[in-house]
């Protein structure tokens, strides 16, 4: 069949936007005309619609890959960006920082009264306001400084200061013997190198002679200035002020940076200097601020030598005991952000497994859905992406390609005193131990990488929700757009939670590939990504039938709740062609064949370079302008493999620099 | 200074479950609240309820048609309708202003019902699907294809009567100019109204809230960070920025407004912890004790915030689903399981529906009858307060075409109350279809003139919002469906009151 002009144009259109929703442009046009399920694929021709003739069986191989396609980036010189201001410390950064600082203010304490982590734990660090941010962004990038911030900080200094300056000895081990000594004639003397040594930890930087006095001098705020006779070094007295001053200093609550010298061959770019290369550091490996050793480094030079820089660089992305968990942590939140991991993200079966639906289609599971499946699902994930970075370090590919069980025994602490579900009897595997234990294997092809798992799956309902699995795959690890949709097409045709007559990808295809409207997302680049999934039921379970069920009539034993009955199964059908690449007609059997696709179109390694350079930089990507760094990291991943590219991108010149170009005005 | 000492033991100690030892008000609110003697005349309190998803059907939204008894032509051919609101009482001793608007008799008293108003045809008149700011102003990114310029947000218009002058003429004993769980967008120097636009402080639970409005100090409870008080130091912090906007060090322009808009920040700051208030606060200072579930006992802490003066704006974002009995509910999200599913009866009539009716009376009337307790004599604090509930999307999902209205509260005197107010113009040349808008809906009044009413009922002239090639608070953006739809010289009005609501 001959495709009309006016079918061609507009759907290349759309699928080079990223689809707009209004693919046909309304009533009557010539679109309408053209076949349902018919893509434009590269060359003109007709891509297979999922279920057309020619889609390979279930578990078939897919035809030969297509050549490997060019990276989305591109690598030309281009103006800086304009600058973004400086970022606040995240809450965790912030958290962070005071319990070090405080560990570092009582070092040497041995009275469990002055144990740091008792006092920091007493902080109002509940003050602090939430930090919403948004879907497909990190915690990092959020910038808002709101009142409430303001005020927190503000209360969380005050109750520090008072606290490390509430007895003699927290005195003395704050400011030195100095303070608490018979002589106050070195109080002022004691009071400057206390502002020069603590002062250097919390603005990560060495303070001037003029900065030091003026902290200083915070210390007799309430004694009507400094004269002859005043001690400032009372407990409770004025010590208490110079910490909260410091604690409340713009270069304490926001990553300060100056620059140093300009970075030739690009305009308003300047280099960053030793202090801030080591908060960069230390804050992106560790979220918290420098430790003595960096410190040490900047002080010395050597951090601005290439070898003093990789060697720093190492011992924070070292697996020794202290840096691989604060690492490990770091970057596990990376990987949780970006794969929609969060708490707020999970579904939650748990509240649904008392429905007679859902008892229906659970059966005996259904006692295995308890309220930490979530939390395990996640676990798996952290797990397993624990194991291919940094255990046995291993390739991107490895995420979504393992055959590794990373399912623990069930109840296994989870740490919030909950215990981990029984995710391998939904799996139908052999639990894994954990720590160094090896992990057991699905048959080959039967849950690849971490899309076939619970995490990825369960979907909270009875049904499967082929279309949110969809738009996961196709936003999170392909990091294609998806506009949010804007009609209510389908609230009017609701998809049924159970059909007696048809699989659940059949409601779907019926609901949103018929209306042009939804159809010019759903058919090229949502659905056929979910039906892939089809092989595994709302529970995670993997299943070849679906079974069917016919409502009836009100439970009278349960308000508002309907009697279920199963009245037969059907095949589930999980061919598609799921256009990993856009306009790609190369067919999938199931979710084995769209694993090697999503594989072999190199996209989750593009997609990985933008969201580690989100995650890095604090801010969205820009691929022009960003183009250079994008393509660093794709590469890196692509060729040396996670653990490389997560520390690669220290090494980039990116981040060692900082733009301070303005903003050019809108044409 | 004089405060309120409020334990951190206190604060805590109901903070680690969904409910929250919180004030119960009733029971602490005495039949006169100290401190009206020194009040402000009429100062007013606003307070705004957001539910999400909509869904509601006409039927059970909106009283019926038959009280609708006066007309009047607010612009050429454009005939809105108004009636008085009708309280009934069932056999069961349930009362009800409409399907969805009832309670027991004793919670939605005739006094309460007679300080309620129905607003119908009120229209977000562009494309916009799902927002989560819009129901003040704000209409988020998420939607799509937005009708309003793209990156030109506004305020929500509780930021700006938060900084209003006018709002506040005194700030004397305010702890926070305003508290709001998800609703609110503010500028990020909202002293100066410039920066970006962005999300304001949020409070996720009563405890938050209650620890951003009470908190004075830990010193006295917690023996870890045992020491005495000290005198604030805001102005030397200040002195940090200064000194660093000021120095020579190199700075981005975008640098430069993060420490003005700190500056800015810090100065508001030290109004707060300064903040003396003139009125008798010994009823704050060792309330009885209960345990509320979560957003009645948010009610609790407004009204107590709201009593003791320590602030007079709250916007409350509220999730229906809390409300709908359990059960039913097989659906993943009750977005997509049920709102998506509101025309089909069932699911209206056994899980929308009861969603609504219970977080209309355990939410809305909750916090309605805890302002109603006299604020000087014979004006309660919720006659002073103009109290919104509406929800994001009118009664079919995703479109924002005849959104409920629901307001409580007389606001100072300002509003005329008791009233049902349907501005659909239902003549047949006022349909609005096609383009962007889902279905067929009559034209009523635009979104942007109720915030403009909202904003002048509670003290805020017009000359403080109100941009001058624009009248309304705000987006005035149509889609030409809508504009086509409108009668001539409606336009006009866009900035007035409401009609049938200026008292």
């Amino acid at each position: 069949m001959l495709l009309s002009r006016a079918f061609v144009l507009p759907s290349l259109t759309l699928l080079a936007v990223g689809c707009t929703g209004y693919v046909t442009g309304g009533e009557g046009s010539a679109a309408d005309d053209a076949p349902r399920g018919a893509l434009a694929a590269p060359g003109g021709g007709l891509a297979r619609s999922p279920g057309a003739p020619g889609a390979p069986a279930p578990g078939a191989s897919p035809a030969p890959p297509a050549p490997a396609p060019a990276s989305p980036f591109t690598c030309q010189p281009r103006p800086a960006r304009a600058a973004d201001g400086w970022r606040r410390l995240t809450e965790r950064e912030y958290r962070n920082t005071v319990r070090d600082l405080l560990a570092f203010a009582l070092r040497g304490w041995k009275d469990p009264k002055d144990d740091p982590g008792a006092i920091g734990s007493g902080l109002p660090f509940h003050l602090l306001p939430d930090e919403p941010v948004a879907r497909g962004a990190f915690f990092r990038m959020n910038d808002d400084v709101t009142q409430g911030h303001v005020r927190a900080w503000y209360e969380v200094a005050r109750a520090a200061g008072r606290a490390l300056a509430a007895t003699p000895a927290r005195l003395a081990l704050l400011v030195g013997p100095c303070a608490t000594d018979a002589d106050v004639g070195n109080d002022p003397r004691c009071l400057a190198d206390f502002v020069a040594r603590f002062g250097e930890r919390v603005l990560r930087r060495p303070l001037d002679a003029a900065e030091i006095e003026a902290y200083r001098r915070n210390a007799y705020r309430d004694l009507a200035g400094e004269r002859l006779g005043v001690d400032p070094m009372q407990p409770g007295g004025g010590v208490a002020d110079v910490v909260a001053s410091l604690l409340l200093a713009p270069q304490f609550l926001y990553h300060v940076e100056h620059g140093d010298g300009p970075v030739a061959g690009k305009s308003g770019v300047f280099a960053l200097g030793a202090f801030e290369l080591a908060s960069r550091l230390s804050y992106h490996f560790w979220e918290t601020m420098p430790d003595e050793e960096l410190l040490k480094a900047a002080r010395d030079g050597s951090l601005a030598t290439p070898e003093g820089y990789a060697r720093q660089v190492a011992r924070l992305f070292s697996d020794t005991p202290g840096a691989s968990t604060r690492v490990r942590w770091v970057m596990w939140g990376f990987f949780r952000e970006w794969l929609e991991l969060e708490d707020e993200d999970l579904p939650r079966p748990h509240l649904v497994r008392d429905t007679n639906l859902f008892k229906a289609v659970a059966g005996a599971d259904r006692t295995l859905v308890t309220d930490s499946l979530p939390q395990t699902a996640v676990e798996e994930i952290r797990d397993l992406v624990t194991h291919h970075t940094w255990q046995t370090p291993g390739r991107l590919d490895d995420l979504l390609t393992t055959n590794l069980s990373f399912a623990r025994m069930p109840g296994a602490p989870l740490g919030n005193g909950k215990t981990t579900a029984d995710l391998p009897r939904l799996y139908g595997v052999a639990p894994w131990a954990g720590g160094a234990a090896p992990p057991p294997a699905f048959e080959p092809g039967a849950r690849p990488g971490i899309l076939t798992r619970a995490a990825f799956l369960v979907s909270g309902t009875a049904g499967t929700r082929p279309i949110l699995r969809g738009v996961r795959v196709r936003r999170t690890i392909l990091c294609d757009p998806i506009p949010e949709p804007d009609n209510n097409d389908v609230m009017s045709a609701p998809i049924p939670e159970v059909s007696a007559a048809s699989t659940t990808r059949q409601e779907v295809e019926a609901r949103t590939e018929t209306m042009p409207k939804c159809a010019g997302c759903h058919r090229p680049l949502i659905n056929p990504l979910g039906f892939a999934f089809e092989g595994y039921d709302a529970l995670g379970r993997a299943r070849a039938v679906e079974a069917l069920y016919e409502r009836g009539a009100r439970d009278p034993a349960r308000a508002g709740d309907h009697v279920y009955r199963q009245v037969g199964t059907a095949p589930v059908d999980t061919r598609s062609v799921p256009q990993v690449v856009l306009g790609d007609a190369r067919p999938s059997g199931g979710a084995a064949d769209l694993v090697k696709l999503i594989v072999d179109s190199r996209k989750p390694a593009a997609c990985f370079a933008r969201k580690y350079f989100e995650f890095t930089y604090r801010r969205a990507h820009d691929e022009a302008a960003d183009g250079c760094a994008l393509e660093r990291l794709r590469e890196e991943v692509d060729r040396n493999g996670l653990k490389a590219a997560l520390r690669a991108v220290v090494l980039s010149p990116e981040f060692r620099e900082r733009s301070f170009n303005e903003a050019r005005p809108r044409p | 200074m004089k405060t309120i000492r409020l334990t951190r033991r206190q604060v805590l100690r109901g903070a680690g479950g969904c409910s929250l030892a919180l004030p119960f008000l009733p029971s602490i609110v005495p039949a006169r609240a100290h401190g009206a003697e020194v009040l402000p005349a009429r100062q007013r309190y606003f307070v705004a309820i957001g539910s999400y998803n909509g869904g509601v059907a006409d039927a059970n939204m909106f009283p019926s048609d038959d009280v609708l008894r006066e007309t009047q032509e607010i612009a050429p051919g454009h005939v809105a309708r108004r009636g008085r609101l009708a309280r009934q009482v069932d056999a069961a001793g349930t009362a009800s202003v409409s399907r969805v608007l009832r309670a027991p008799a004793a919670e939605l008293t005739e006094r309460l019902a007679s300080k309620m108003n129905v607003l119908r045809g009120l229209d977000m008149p562009f494309r916009l699907g799902h927002h989560s700011g819009g129901y003040l102003g704000y209409y988020d990114t998420t939607s799509v294809g937005l009708g309003p310029r793209a990156g030109e947000f506004t305020p929500t218009i509780d930021q700006v009567m938060a900084w209003s002058p006018s709002f506040y003429p005194s700030l004397q004993g305010v702890r926070a100019r305003s508290v709001h769980n998800g609703l609110s967008y503010g500028w990020s120097n909202p002293a100066q109204r410039s920066g970006p636009v962005q999300k304001t402080e949020r409070f996720s639970d009563a405890a938050k809230l209650f620890s951003r409005l009470f908190y004075t100090d830990p010193a006295s409870s917690a023996v870890a960070v045992a020491g005495p008080a000290r005198p604030p130091i805001v102005d030397g912090v200040i002195q940090s920025y200064r000194s660093l906007r000021e120095g020579n060090r190199r700075l981005s322009a975008a640098d430069r407004r993060r420490l003005d808009d700190h500056v800015e920040r810090l100065r508001e700051l030290e109004r707060e912890v300064t903040a003396v208030s003139t009125r008798d606060l010994r009823q704050c200072r060792e309330p009885m004790l209960t345990k509320e579930a979560s957003h009645q006992a948010i009610n609790s802490v407004i009204a107590l915030a709201f009593m003791c003066g320590y602030t007079r704006i709250a916007t409350l974002a509220v999730n229906e689903e809390r409300y709908a009995p359990s059960g039913g509910f097989t659906a993943g999200t009750w977005h997509d399981g049920i709102a998506h599913k509101h025309n089909v009866p069932e699911v209206q009539e056994t899980l929308i529906l009861p969603a609504h009716q219970g977080l209309f009376a355990r939410v809305v009337l909750d916090l309605a009858r805890k302002l109603d307790v006299e604020e000087a004599p014979g004006i309660t604090l919720l006659d002073n307060a103009l109290v919104m509930w509406t929800l994001e999307c009118e009664a079919t999902t995703h479109s924002q075409m005849g959104i409920p209205v629901v307001t409580l509260g007389g606001a100072g005197g300002a509003l005329r109350t008791g009233v049902y107010a349907d501005y659909r113009n239902l003549s047949p040349s006022a349909v609005v279809s096609g383009s962007v808008f889902i279905g067929k809906r009559p034209c009523g009044l635009t979104w942007n003139r109720l915030l403009a009413t909202l904003l002048q009922a509670t003290g805020v002239p017009r000359a403080e919002y109100e941009k001058p090639e624009q009248p309304g608070y705000g987006n005035g953006w149509r889609d030409a469906p809508y504009t086509k739809a409108m009668a001539p010289g409606l336009d006009r009005d866009v900035g007035e009151y409401l009609p049938f609501l200026k008292a």
